[in-house]
């Protein structure tokens, strides 16, 4: 498989995994856009992996992670653009805001927390392909995502 | 599944229309990809840019002449960007290059400083030259393999009194590829010139390396190979794996932009080297020449 090949067949579905853990499109751009700058720069060992697609996940999620190190999120911070994922509090938005509640919580968490919930709840992925993704064990997974889920539980019923 | 999960599921797929549209994305990321190769050329040219220095620091003259060319062709820009941008250096500045046998990148094999010239570009930045270091020195050979350039580095300063800006570290397949790029050199030793290429370059770099760094940096300057950014790029292409640079390389870079011209001089040392070391602290190199013909390699 070339790059281009792979970029042809995946990129889409890392733009909405990407979406997913940040929250944002803007941000979900840029992150994308530094992981395949990188899978460029390393295309042969991707290439080389048993799954260049699970490869370039887990290179994707560790970016989000670890965002200090990359540039996208500075590149963010200096946009400083308002956060579309807030609500803004209007009369008939109010349903809609009610239903986002959730999603805009989801910002609040640890990003490792937040990509554990991603990978289950959005990819599906087994628990087993989470550790793979996240480099951790599987209990670390199981632990991570309910204490997430504790933590989501709980805003939800001190909003209401 | 409890009421969050669902609630969870059904947040993550109301926000999938917020995902971008792949098209401008990839176009983006091409954008961002020529410019990170971009990037990787120019550090690939520090590298070359070593590679040349540790053949006699011709590279002053090679970015001189990059730059002057680049106002006249647009199309070695990546080249110049980096000269002119970087201030200029006030001062001598000395090089530390360390020929070694094995890469010292291997893990296995302990890499040997087998040869160890001293560059040293004068404040007026019209001559540079370079300075053999006895390789008799066991202890300096094995300093390598123990501490890296560093120590090798250190322990140079410490018996030379000389501070160095920066170390290349260059194994000897990088010499061989060098050599091999210009086609080969021309390396004279007491009025018999000798021809060599890749493949015969090895043992006289053991022997006489500052002769060979000075036979590779004339050989640069005079064939024509500095105004050629084709030429330029194949050197760099052979050098680039098998030089690194540690120190100060932005100073480095700085004061090769400022120079207009310069000699190569290359010099032994002699037995007893505290004087020569003494001119290389102050700068006192070209009447350190004058008293000393002999040790002039010509």
């Amino acid at each position: 498989m070339t790059y281009e090949e792979f970029a042809d067949s995946r990129l889409s579905a890392l733009l909405r995994y990407a979406t997913m853990l940040t929250g944002d499109p803007h941000s979900a751009e840029d992150l994308v856009q530094e992981t395949m700058v990188r899978v460029q720069l390393n295309w042969k060992r991707v290439q080389r992996s048993d799954s260049p697609d699970g490869y370039v996940r887990r290179m994707l999620t560790n970016q989000f992670i670890e965002l200090r190190r990359g540039s996208w999120w500075r590149r963010v911070l200096l946009r400083a653009e308002p956060d579309p994922s807030v609500p803004v509090p209007s009369d008939h938005a109010d349903r809609s805001a009610e239903r986002d509640r959730v999603w805009s919580m989801l910002s609040g968490l640890p990003r490792r927390q937040r990509a554990a919930l991603v990978l289950r709840y959005y990819e599906d992925l087994p628990d087993q392909e989470i550790a793979d993704v996240l480099g951790c064990a599987v209990g670390t997974v199981r632990s991570s995502i309910s204490r997430a889920l504790a933590t989501l539980r709980t805003e939800l019923v001190e909003a209401r | 599944m409890s009421r969050i999960e669902e609630e969870l599921r059904a947040a993550f797929e109301r926000h999938e229309d917020q995902t971008p549209a792949t098209g401008p994305v990839r176009d983006k990321i091409n954008i961002a990809w020529v410019r990170a190769k971009r990037r990787r050329l120019v550090l690939r040219t520090t590298g070359a840019a070593a590679a040349v220095v540790l053949a006699g620091a011709a590279l002053p003259v090679a970015f001189q002449q990059w730059h002057q060319g680049a106002q006249q062709a647009p199309a070695v820009n990546v080249l110049s960007s980096i000269g002119p941008s970087q201030p200029a250096v006030a001062g001598p500045l000395d090089v530390l290059v360390i020929g070694s046998e094995n890469r010292l990148t291997a893990a296995s094999g302990d890499p040997h400083a087998d040869t160890v010239v001293m560059i040293h570009i004068s404040a007026d930045r019209s001559r540079a030259y370079a300075v053999g270091l006895p390789r008799a020195e066991s202890s300096l050979r094995n300093t390598l393999a123990r501490g890296g350039p560093e120590r090798t580095t250190s322990m140079v300063s410490a018996f030379t009194g000389v501070e160095f800006a920066a170390t290349a570290t260059v194994d000897y397949r990088a010499f061989r590829a060098i050599t091999g790029a210009v086609n080969g050199i021309e390396v004279c030793r007491s009025k018999q010139c000798e021809q060599l290429d890749a493949d015969t370059v090895t043992p006289v770099l053991r022997t006489d390396p500052e002769r060979v760094l000075q036979a590779l940096a004339t050989r640069v300057i005079t064939d024509g190979t500095v105004t050629d950014p084709a030429r330029i790029a194949k050197l760099v292409r052979a050098g680039g794996n098998g030089v690194t640079m540690d120190g100060d390389t932005q100073t480095l870079l700085g004061a090769a932009a400022t120079l207009a011209d310069a000699e190569i001089v290359a010099v032994s040392s002699p037995k007893d080297p505290e004087d020569l070391y003494a001119a290389v602290r102050s700068d006192g190199l070209a009447d350190w020449v004058l008293a000393n013909p002999d040790h002039v390699l010509r």
